[in-house]
């Protein structure tokens, strides 16, 4: 390369000042087009923010593209090298967006979709019995990962009445619906209004499940999971409606199954009906002699009629005895104080207090 | 008179900040235990403005009720007109994304600056409360905010001293308001099903009321006492302030609030059943023409309108059974030609901001003169 030195020619140098003025036209002709491409930011498989590289300053926003509702709202700052735009929230995965000046795209990006997870499947169900009673209180759907926080679940579940062929509505229609933390265990009533006797619901529609009737649960695949994967597969669930259960869970005919000493088999205790799924496993605790709530492990079998507790250290000889919180309930939602659906005008015995410990021996 | 001027300068410097301090008392001792920083907000579930631009937010997720200052204090009578369309397309637009993606859980308008706020979850369970100024909806930062919070998990059972793991019982907020210097938080379980409702003092300390309210189920002299509460309002009769209670049985119930005691079961009454299948969605009251009238929006039902004298006049005993005419008929309700209301709130004395699901689909936000409600 030559160096310029101050013997050129003045030919020479309006050449080459001519050379300059062409190449800074050319570059203030680029001014505000992207000179480099747009580069999509990512922390922990999310789209945080996206950088791209413009001459100049100007005032660029972000779209959804072919949207003109409104720009995404995030904080665009800028330095020597690039702009960068953090939206509020994370772009959505498979979105494309158009950054925007005066009216006009200048760029687009498309946010990677990853779409390749693992698909969400439905675990459990409960009542997991095939049978049911007809003042049934509550359904749990359990998911092997949290689900999705934007549309209804009532939008994904139909109920169909079998005997009469037809679609039926059993759940109640909540706003604030009954997740637990992780978002993978939903709980959904059958409209209490409608199982309490002579509520305008229970007048008007009666109860929500007809005795000797087979419902079927279709749960729709396309529910997602929140991240956006959509279930596996259709699940269905046909039970059958029995009478209604209007006894309250009773300690006293439960029977137990005392394990040795000096071994960890379990404790094995047999419920005279189904329990509570996810109440059972909370409500019941097994402590020694001095109170003392022993640590272990409580499985659930046999349609929720069967609880195990496999301590972690080995049983020593000893009374021990089984502590039920009275707020467990059975499929009725009747607990260990009341029933669900309580008549006081007929019932004498309302305040009677339940036993709720099972005392046992271990020799 | 250099001697002169140094006292009277010292007077008046003491005088300002006398009556700087006096004019923001209010607002200074309510925010006096604010610390500034991340929420890790888990969900909103629920909102109510309280005094100086205190927004209070529910968070089901963390069983938390957070007190946010807004610091959206400037004070406007009318709200103005609003009227937009598609509007939970234009919410997901301003969060990139689509409108199956979100899910507007709430809506408040500040009483002060008459600034409408929303609580957003999107499908990845992401929450951002946003507010609209003019047309344009803006972010309020949850993650730089001057807040207090209480939590709403209850003590593990103390009856079995407990060596295992077990978690805290966790209410789902179903509605959420402040009164006078109490946030009520009425709350579902996710597990038993129980009424809890929880009446807590502001600025939050360690103790916290929880009242199980007791229905007066008059078709059969009976009392119910379990069932939760998913929406209420407070109202004033004849200078006694009401719990307005709408259960998840749908009847309609009053309670005195200066009988709502810790630990103490009270009765309330039945004053109106709804219907089946309906589900009461939000409480507002307002006045027009110098009667004071309710509204509730419903998710199968048309926006009901019951007048305060009616409920006033509904003095059926707590202790003796309404009869089964009463119980059918109870408080009469007009029902207003608005349907599928799923948000609602008094934007200013005369006017009512609602969003709606029209027939054709879309989701509009729209004001209304109280005078054609």
């Amino acid at each position: 390369m030559d160096v310029i030195s101050p013997s050129l020619t003045l030919y020479q140098k309006i050449k080459l000042f001519l050379v300059f003025f062409c190449a800074a036209l050319s570059f203030s002709c680029a001014e505000g087009e992207p000179t480099n491409k747009v580069h999509v930011n990512y922390e922990n498989g999310k789209a945080v923010s996206v950088s791209f590289k413009v001459e100049g300053q100007s005032d660029y926003v972000v779209f959804l593209k072919q949207s003109d509702l409104t720009p995404v709202l995030g904080t665009m700052t800028h330095d020597t090298q690039a702009y960068t735009f953090i939206p509020v929230v994370a772009f959505t995965p498979g979105k494309t967006y158009d950054i925007r000046k005066n009216g006009h795209t200048i760029e687009s990006f498309t946010i990677d979709n990853p779409r390749k997870g693992e698909k969400p499947e439905l675990v459990a169900i409960y009542p997991s019995l095939d049978t049911v009673p007809q003042n049934l209180l509550k359904m749990y759907f359990v998911f092997s990962e949290p689900m999705q926080h934007s549309r209804r679940a009532l939008d994904f579940i139909k109920v169909f009445d079998n005997t009469i062929q037809e679609e039926t509505d059993v759940f109640l229609e909540m706003q604030t619906e009954l997740w637990n933390k992780e978002h993978t265990q939903l709980t959904l009533w059958l409209d209490p209004g409608r199982i309490k006797t002579d509520l305008i619901p229970n007048r008007e529609k009666g109860l929500p499940l007809l005795q000797n009737h087979l419902y079927t649960i279709l749960i729709d695949s396309l529910w997602k999971s929140a991240k956006g994967h959509s279930l596996s597969k259709k699940y269905t669930k046909t039970f059958h409606v029995l009478e209604k259960d209007l006894k309250r869970p009773t300690v006293d005919s439960w029977n137990v199954v005392v394990p040795q000493k000096g071994g960890q088999s379990p404790l094995e205790i047999y419920f005279d009906e189904p329990l509570d799924a996810i109440l059972t496993k909370e409500t019941i605790q097994i402590t020694n002699s001095e109170g003392e709530s022993l640590s272990g492990v409580l499985s659930l079998s046999e349609n929720e009629f069967k609880l195990e507790f496999k301590p972690i250290e080995k049983w020593t000889a000893g009374k021990y005895s089984i502590y039920v919180d009275p707020v467990l309930e059975d499929l009725a939602g009747n607990n260990l104080q009341r029933l669900f659906d309580t008549d006081i005008s007929t019932q004498t015995n309302s305040a009677e207090r339940q036993n709720n410990i099972l005392n046992f021996m271990i020799e | 008179m250099k001697k002169f001027i140094l006292p009277v300068i010292v007077l008046a410097l003491a005088f300002y900040g006398l009556s700087s301090w006096t004019t923001h008392e209010t607002s200074r001792n309510l925010t006096a235990d604010f610390e500034y920083g991340d929420l890790q907000i888990g969900s909103i579930n629920a909102l109510s403005f309280g005094p100086e631009g205190i927004l209070f937010i529910g968070d089901s997720k963390n069983a938390m009720v957070y007190a946010v200052d807004t610091k959206d204090t400037g004070v406007k009578d009318e709200g103005g007109e609003i009227n937009m369309r598609n509007f939970d397309q234009t919410i997901a637009a301003s969060l990139g994304t689509t409108a199956d993606k979100i899910t507007i859980s709430d809506m408040v308008v500040n009483p002060k600056s008459k600034t409408p706020y929303f609580g957003v979850n999107l499908e990845d369970g992401t929450a951002v409360l946003l507010r609209l100024k003019g047309e344009a909806l803006e972010n309020v930062s949850l993650k730089e905010v001057s807040f207090s919070k209480t939590s709403l998990a209850n003590a593990v059972d103390a009856n079995a001293k407990d060596r295992r793991e077990r978690p805290l019982r966790v209410w789902a907020i179903a509605d959420l308001k402040f009164h006078g210097d109490r946030v009520l938080v009425s709350g579902l379980s996710n597990k038993e099903f129980a009424s809890t409702f929880r009446s807590i003092p502001f600025p939050f300390n360690d103790s916290q009321d929880q009242t199980s309210l007791e229905i007066w189920h008059a078709a059969h002299g009976k009392y119910e006492t379990h069932a939760p509460i998913k929406t209420f309002d407070i109202v004033s009769l004849n200078n006694q302030d009401y719990l307005m209670a709408s259960y998840t049985c749908t009847p309609l119930v009053l309670f005195p609030m200066n009988e709502l005691e810790n630990g103490k079961h009270i009765k309330g009454r039945t004053v109106a059943e709804l219907g089946a299948g309906n589900s009461p969605l939000d409480m507002i009251s307002y006045q027009k023409e110098g009667k004071q009238y309710f509204l509730m929006s419903n998710s199968n039902r048309p926006v009901m309108r019951l007048d305060y004298e009616d409920i006033a006049n509904f003095k059926e005993t707590l202790t003796e059974p309404v009869t089964e005419f009463a119980v059918a008929t109870g408080v009469p309700y007009d029902n207003l030609p608005f349907p599928y209301v799923q948000q609602m709130d008094n934007l200013d004395d005369s006017h009512v901001l609602y969003i709606q699901r029209t027939g054709n689909g879309e989701l509009i936000l729209r004001s209304r003169s109280t005078k054609w409600m």
